[in-house]
């Protein structure tokens, strides 16, 4: 896709970005605490889901360490669209997570 | 574990769950590119920071069991301006590094637009950030500090300094060949936000203590809107009895609303004190109720902020006095650890450690940093010699 690199984000749309792989890292942690992740046995949630929240954690937070600037990209560049629609993703599976708990309890 | 009901019902929900599941990943899968490249080359990195933003967002809601440790606490006034200075240097030095650098530049303007060199400038950039994001200062603040404490003051305070800052500064000379120094840069960029984020958590905690009794008030009344609601209309709605009932008990178990040193205890350590009395006279003279309350802000003074008996034995006194017997205000203050500032200087109690855990981790995250200042300092001679050019 050519629509749209890191390159190009102001830095209102970078630090908009960021708050927003904050947040949704925020509250994956606060549903990983809610499902109670620690013991696979007591889990409310199914493991593969539980590894996909670590997952989506890690991938995120990588993205914010990116946008501070830890990690510049010299070959190539991140495509900000994919990564946002990637998100949009992320928050309907985080959604979908909250529901199955709530309904769950 | 799952309470609710079983039965297809369950099956459903849990067909549901995975197949939400399944196309989350296949959405993954089609997020090629660079990202996801450098998630590939940096599990470790990931791994660590989902286990600090998970202990930070635990601690934010009061759910990590080690943080109400008291013996977790050490006093840290002493190593954590040490850190601090040497957060200082690291700053000072990612300045200079960056001097000529095109890749660096932005993102350092952006972090340091973002937080601000100074509180005053902080809290006046949160203000004009949060009005166009939406958030409110706190809340941007608390985003922040999470993402900034979770990646950086859990990194260098811990044994994986080496295992996350190596793999880091391995990455960036992949994907930028030309850039020199990355371990340098790497640590100065995390040195530097790590300061930033020790500051803004300190004066998130202080900020919210601070207006603890502005706060309680507020649910108070959202409490009483709601009894008010059920009074008059829970014979309609059935639900609005049970829901006020869950408001108040919440509301009870967090502001303990009845745990109160009665006035008359307040009165009589008032005068005694102003007669002269001695504190422990001062102690024994109080009602038995009103004894086993104060005691137990002594108690606290001493496990969790290390004081002596006899200063303990004062300040307990002093604290109830002050704050007219409001225990729910003190034991919420001195539990948490974030107590208003102006605590510190007029009891004498520690409020550095409303930041880092324990000497140990705070003495490694120095040591840690002199280590890599040493290499710093190495790297940036060489690259002094090799671009005469360059340099302060």
């Amino acid at each position: 896709m050519n629509t749209g690199t890191d390159k190009s984000l102001s830095q209102v749309e970078r630090v908009g970005l960021l708050t927003s792989a904050i947040e949704l890292i925020e509250q994956t942690s606060g549903l990983i605490n809610l499902a109670g992740t620690d013991n696979p046995s007591t889990s409310a949630v199914p493991p593969e889901v539980v590894v996909e929240l670590d997952s989506l954690i890690g991938r995120f937070s990588l993205l914010c360490t990116h946008l501070l600037g830890g990690i510049p990209l010299e070959k190539g560049t991140l495509d900000i669209n994919a990564e946002r629609a990637y998100m949009q993703d992320a928050w309907r599976f985080l959604g979908d997570v909250k529901s199955y708990l709530r309904d769950a309890a | 574990m799952t309470t609710g009901s079983g039965g297809p019902g369950k099956d459903s929900r849990l067909r549901s769950l995975l197949g939400s599941l399944r196309r989350f990943q296949d959405a993954g899968a089609k997020v090629a590119g660079t990202t996801t490249a450098l998630l590939k080359g940096g599990a470790v990195i990931g791994n660590t920071i989902s286990n600090e933003v998970s202990a930070l967002s635990a601690k934010s809601h009061g759910k990590l069991k080690d943080y109400a440790v008291p013996r977790a606490y050490v006093p840290t006034k002493t190593q954590l301006d040490k850190l601090d200075s040497q957060l200082a240097k690291a700053d000072e030095k990612l300045s200079l590094l960056l001097q000529g650098s095109d890749y660096y530049q932005p993102a350092i303007n952006t972090l340091r637009n973002v937080v601000g060199p100074s509180s005053d400038a902080r809290r006046e950039r949160a203000h004009s950030i949060s009005s166009f994001l939406g958030a409110s200062p706190k809340e941007f603040f608390k985003y922040l500090a999470t993402f900034n404490g979770g990646t950086v003051i859990g990194h260098l305070a811990s044994e994986n300094l080496q295992g996350v800052i190596i793999p880091m500064a391995e990455q960036l000379a992949t994907m930028a060949p030309a850039i020199p120094e990355p371990v340098a840069i790497i640590t100065g960029l995390l040195a530097a936000s790590g300061r930033y984020a020790l500051r803004v958590l300190e004066l998130r905690g202080m900020e919210r203590a601070g207006r603890y009794a502005e706060v309680r008030d507020q649910v108070e009344q959202r409490v009483l809107d709601q009894e008010q609601f059920a009074a008059d209309w829970g014979h309609k709605f059935a639900d609005a009895v049970e829901i006020s009932g869950k408001a108040r008990a919440s509301f009870d178990k967090k502001y303990g609303r009845e745990a109160r040193v009665s006035p008359e205890g307040v009165a009589l350590i008032k005068s005694m004190t102003a007669d002269g009395a001695a504190p422990l006279e001062v102690f024994s003279a109080q009602s038995v109720s009103d004894r086993e309350l104060i005691g137990k802000v002594g108690e606290k003074l001493q496990k969790g902020y290390l004081m002596s008996v006899e200063d303990a034995s004062k300040v307990r006194l002093d604290l109830v006095a002050d704050h007219g017997g409001d225990m729910p205000m003190i034991k919420r203050a001195l539990h948490s650890r974030e107590i208003p500032v102006e605590w510190v200087e007029k009891y004498g109690i520690d409020e550095y450690a409303t930041v880092m855990k324990n000497d140990a981790q705070t003495s490694a995250a120095a040591d840690a940093f002199n280590s890599f200042f040493e290499k710093v300092d190495s790297l940036k001679d060489k690259n002094s010699a090799a671009k005469p050019g360059m340099g302060p």
